[in-house]
């Protein structure tokens, strides 16, 4: 699961609770506190605690990542019964192309939307859910809806539903009684691999639980989750997986789960036809609502993306801790500060360990970004923005294409040309070869297969048209975009003190205005294919804030002229580079995976290869070849780091843990800056005016006047005045 | 504003110099410049002026036993004082000294004067996004990262050949 949150950064002030569950993890050592964390909420009064009522999770403000990492909801409108819809609203807050990770929790409604449940958007086939529960198999997490409120209650792993009637149920009638009539449980648990659901619904009356066709919706669970679907009124427990889980291919697995457990879930329950128009449902399982008549079934069911079990687990496990909309866990953390979740990346592929979260403490960020080598060596050094003017695009080829690094496919290009026998042809065809590059790009370069033609001439190989892809235009490619937190909500988030840097591969470290702190930004590259270049603008909204240029490709000079003997030691040498650069290639990604003296070997060794083959090209030509292609390529730019890093630079704050970060006693004895223009009356504590005029003062004497005016302008405690 | 008084011990009614009045005795647990102190009534008594005094530092004689008080109030002069000095005089009688105390005497016509407020205590007056140079900063400084998407990758690359 991909963190998108710095904790450290924007958590200063939000405090959370978190589950029985996940406590009894921590205390039995199994949680450490950070990794609680991760499984914390907010606490009620905190906006986002009632966040699944009616919102996703906006992963760009500025939250926990516990609650940045927690789920993102998909909202049914009640106007809009259109299942898709629901995906299209949550990629309508996503900008297009840009890599998200997050949790998506979507909610069908009816018998149809199950149907239609697919992931039809661009992200869907990045969607999926987790392989395992590993750590936390066997736990039994409970959600209980009491109408909007959520009943705390915990079962123990060996034990049954059935001591759901004594713990709760007074507080259920407490509820009901309240007027509030309908009670619907849900419990999703996890054993080993397999999701279960178990939902109930319960109905007002003197015999709550058990009156009315929803009786007996409890059982145990060892008696219930297989295989008794057929039996559901006294079987609630549904098993919603086939088998061992061993992958998440949304085909095989998301698919499966919806569109054959959920469907005979819903089945057993439109066949009992006793479950009514749902109230709503806050984030998770089955919310009920019976008014008075029953004919017609509703509900929510839920598919997990993701890292969302974990999350999901956590979500019920703390809401358990809210009662009536009141937070009443006795155990609170109270700070995030100085907590920062490591190795988080917006790559939605990636897994998150618990061994992600790790602790700082003051300046002691841990890991410290490793300078980059290459251009921009160190911390300090080339932070600003570098322009460029013009674009080199439009190089005016008419064909390009592309391949992986592959040496073979370079030899049959060499040996079709030199064994193309049609006069002056095999002159020709070199001349108009006129770029060949090693390319790492931003992303894949979209391509589309196609045969190699030069000219209008397709040489062939073993008899056989030469298959490689040919590129199609220049890409641009975005990422992001990332939210630059503020910490202290003042003059402090900005430059001169704090300034951010943002670290842009292939070009080097660039600053950033000051002016992104508290916003995002994203990174477009757009890129030049042939020429190997690439050019990367940062954006704050829709406008540019800084600009770099830097080199995707290592340029293959080769020559073209006398085709003849000369041919073939092209050949020769353009097969060397070819390999030779591979070898770069290669050390280039170990370096890039190791970031040691290994990896940077493997480059210097296979930049030798490259020298020695340029040389075999050199050797191969004379005065009479014309080198087309320019300089090789400056290589270092994809030696460095391959991610996009933004460091902000604050000011130390490591003596004052919490907001405003300034020192005990400071705004009651010195104060904070306000100029603004007030009556005295407003304000509250100290003030400290400038330029008093006391003439409002009718009764004072002018030694008195001038005795309020200098309390007035040297500090003056305003309390409130007596009643 | 200066008031003649009889000597020490004499005692006249009526106003003015000698004059009785009823003073009320504070103990006033708040700094001196606090707007709308905290003060706790002792006790109402009678108090003599004493000699000439003016109204911003008077010196009154009181009969007085009873609890210590530090601050009292003449509602004939709509004034508060801080006692600065006592004197003990002949059986019960107290001389006390007064400095007047502006802030307190005049807090609802302070209370609604308009200032330009240079600093506040309150949140609500905070103006955050000034430069507050009294904020203390370390020169050294902590560094936040994000990291963001890999760009380059780690795949061996692709190799581009252009042809006319």
């Amino acid at each position: 699961m991909a963190i998108t949150e710095v904790g450290n950064i924007t958590q200063h002030s939000i405090k959370i609770g978190y589950s029985d569950t996940f406590a009894k993890l921590h205390n039995d050592g199994d949680l450490t506190v950070d990794e609680l964390i991760r499984y914390a909420w907010c606490a009620s009064e905190e906006p986002y605690t009632n966040a699944v009522l009616n919102t996703d999770i906006n992963i760009g403000n500025q939250q926990s990542a516990a609650v940045a990492t927690l789920l993102s909801y998909i909202q049914r409108v009640s106007s809009q019964t259109d299942f898709d819809y629901k995906f299209t609203y949550v990629n309508d807050r996503l900008t297009a192309g840009k890599p998200y990770s997050f949790n998506i929790l979507v909610y069908a409604e009816s018998s149809s939307d199950y149907n239609a449940f697919t992931i039809n958007s661009d992200n869907g086939t990045k969607y999926r859910l987790v392989t395992s529960i590993d750590s936390i198999q066997k736990i039994y997490a409970y959600v209980h809806e009491v109408n909007k409120r959520n009943v705390s209650y915990t079962l123990p792993s060996s034990g049954t539903i059935d001591q759901y009637y004594s713990d709760t149920y007074q507080r259920l009638r407490s509820t009901i009684d309240n007027g509030e009539i309908y009670v619907y449980p849900m419990t999703v648990y996890v054993i080993e691999d397999h999701f279960y659901i178990s939902a109930g619904a319960c109905f007002s009356g003197n015999n709550l639980p058990r009156e009315g066709s929803m009786s007996n919706n409890f059982y145990s669970v060892q008696n219930s989750y297989v295989p008794q679907r057929n039996s559901w009124l006294g079987d609630m427990t549904y098993r919603c997986t086939y088998g061992v889980i061993t992958n998440y291919e949304k085909d095989s697995y998301l698919l499966r789960w919806a569109g054959n457990d959920i469907a005979e879930f819903l089945s057993e329950r439109n066949n009992a036809n006793s479950i009514n128009y749902y109230q709503y449902s806050d984030d998770i399982g089955l919310l009920i609502k019976a008014d008075g008549t029953i004919s017609y079934f509703t509900w929510y069911m839920f598919v997990k993306t993701e890292n969302s079990i974990y999350n999901l687990l956590a979500l019920m496990g703390l809401k358990c801790k809210f009662e009536s909309g009141e937070h009443v866990s006795d155990t609170l953390i109270p700070v995030i500060s100085n907590t920062m979740v490591t190795g988080y990346t917006f790559d939605p592929e990636a897994e998150t360990e618990f061994s992600d979260i790790t602790d700082v403490t003051g300046n002691n960020i841990s890991p410290v970004p490793p300078a980059p080598p290459g251009p921009s060596g160190d911390d300090e050094d080339n932070t600003d923005p570098v322009s460029t003017t013009g674009a080199p695009f439009g190089t005016g080829l008419a064909h390009y294409y592309v391949t992986t690094v592959d040496s073979a496919v370079l030899g049959q290009i060499s040996e079709a040309l030199g064994s193309w026998d049609i006069g002056n042809t095999k002159k020709d065809l070199y001349r108009n070869l006129i770029s060949c590059k090693i390319l790492k790009p931003p992303a894949g370069i979209p391509s589309t297969p196609s045969t190699f033609e030069i000219y209008g001439v397709k040489p062939q190989y073993n008899g056989a048209d030469i298959s490689i892809p040919a590129v199609n235009g220049n890409p641009d490619i975005t990422f992001g975009p990332y939210s630059i937190s503020r910490k202290f909500n003042d003059f402090r988030d900005y430059a001169p003190y704090t300034r951010a840097e943002i670290f842009l591969p292939y070009c080097g470290w660039c600053a950033l205005p000051s002016h992104v702190v508290g916003r995002s930004v994203s990174v477009s590259y757009f890129t030049d294919v042939i020429a190997g270049t690439v050019k990367a603008v940062v954006f704050c909204g829709e406008n540019p804030v800084a600009e770099a240029a830097g080199v995707m490709a290592y340029d293959i000079p080769f020559a073209a002229q006398n085709v003849g003997a000369k041919i073939q030691a092209a050949n020769t040498g353009m097969l060397a580079y070819g390999k030779a650069a591979l070898q770069l290639s290669a050390g280039i990604g170990q370096a890039v995976a190791t970031k040691g003296k290994q990896g940077i070997g493997s480059i210097v060794n296979g930049a030798f290869g490259v020298a020695a083959g340029y040389n075999q090209l050199s050797m191969a030509a004379n005065e009479n070849y014309t080198e087309i292609s320019g300089k090789a390529g400056d290589g270092c730019a994809l030696a460095g780091i391959d991610t996009i890093i933004i460091k902000i630079v604050r000011p130390k704050y490591g003596a004052y843990t919490t907001a405003p970060y300034v020192p005990d006693g400071f705004a009651h004895t010195v104060g904070f800056l306000s100029m603004k223009e007030a009556k005295v009356s407003a304000a509250s504590g100290l003030i400290l005016c400038d330029n008093v005029d006391t003439s409002g003062i009718g009764k004072a004497t002018d030694a008195e006047r001038a005795e309020i005016k200098r309390v007035l302008e040297t500090g003056l405690y305003v309390n409130n005045p007596p009643e | 504003m200066i008031i003649s008084a009889v000597l020490f011990g004499s005692r006249q009614t009526g106003k003015g110099s000698g004059d009785l009045m009823t003073i009320t005795l504070y103990n006033n647990s708040s700094a001196y410049n606090t707007l709308y102190k905290s003060l706790d009534k002792v006790k109402d008594v009678t108090a003599e002026i004493k000699g000439t005094c003016s109204v911003d530092n008077p010196t009154i004689l009181i009969d007085y036993t009873g609890p210590s008080f530090n601050y009292f109030y003449i509602s004939e002069w709509e004034r508060y004082y801080r006692v600065t000095n006592r004197q003990a005089g002949p059986g019960q009688t107290v001389a006390i000294t007064g400095q007047s105390d502006p802030v307190q005497s005049f807090a609802s016509g302070i209370a609604n004067l308009d200032v330009m407020i240079v600093r506040a205590e309150s949140e609500a007056l905070r103006s955050p996004e000034l430069a507050d140079n009294m904020i203390p900063l370390e020169s050294d400084m902590q560094i936040d990262k994000i990291t963001g998407d890999n760009v380059i990758g780690s795949g061996n690359g692709m190799i581009v050949i252009g042809v006319i």
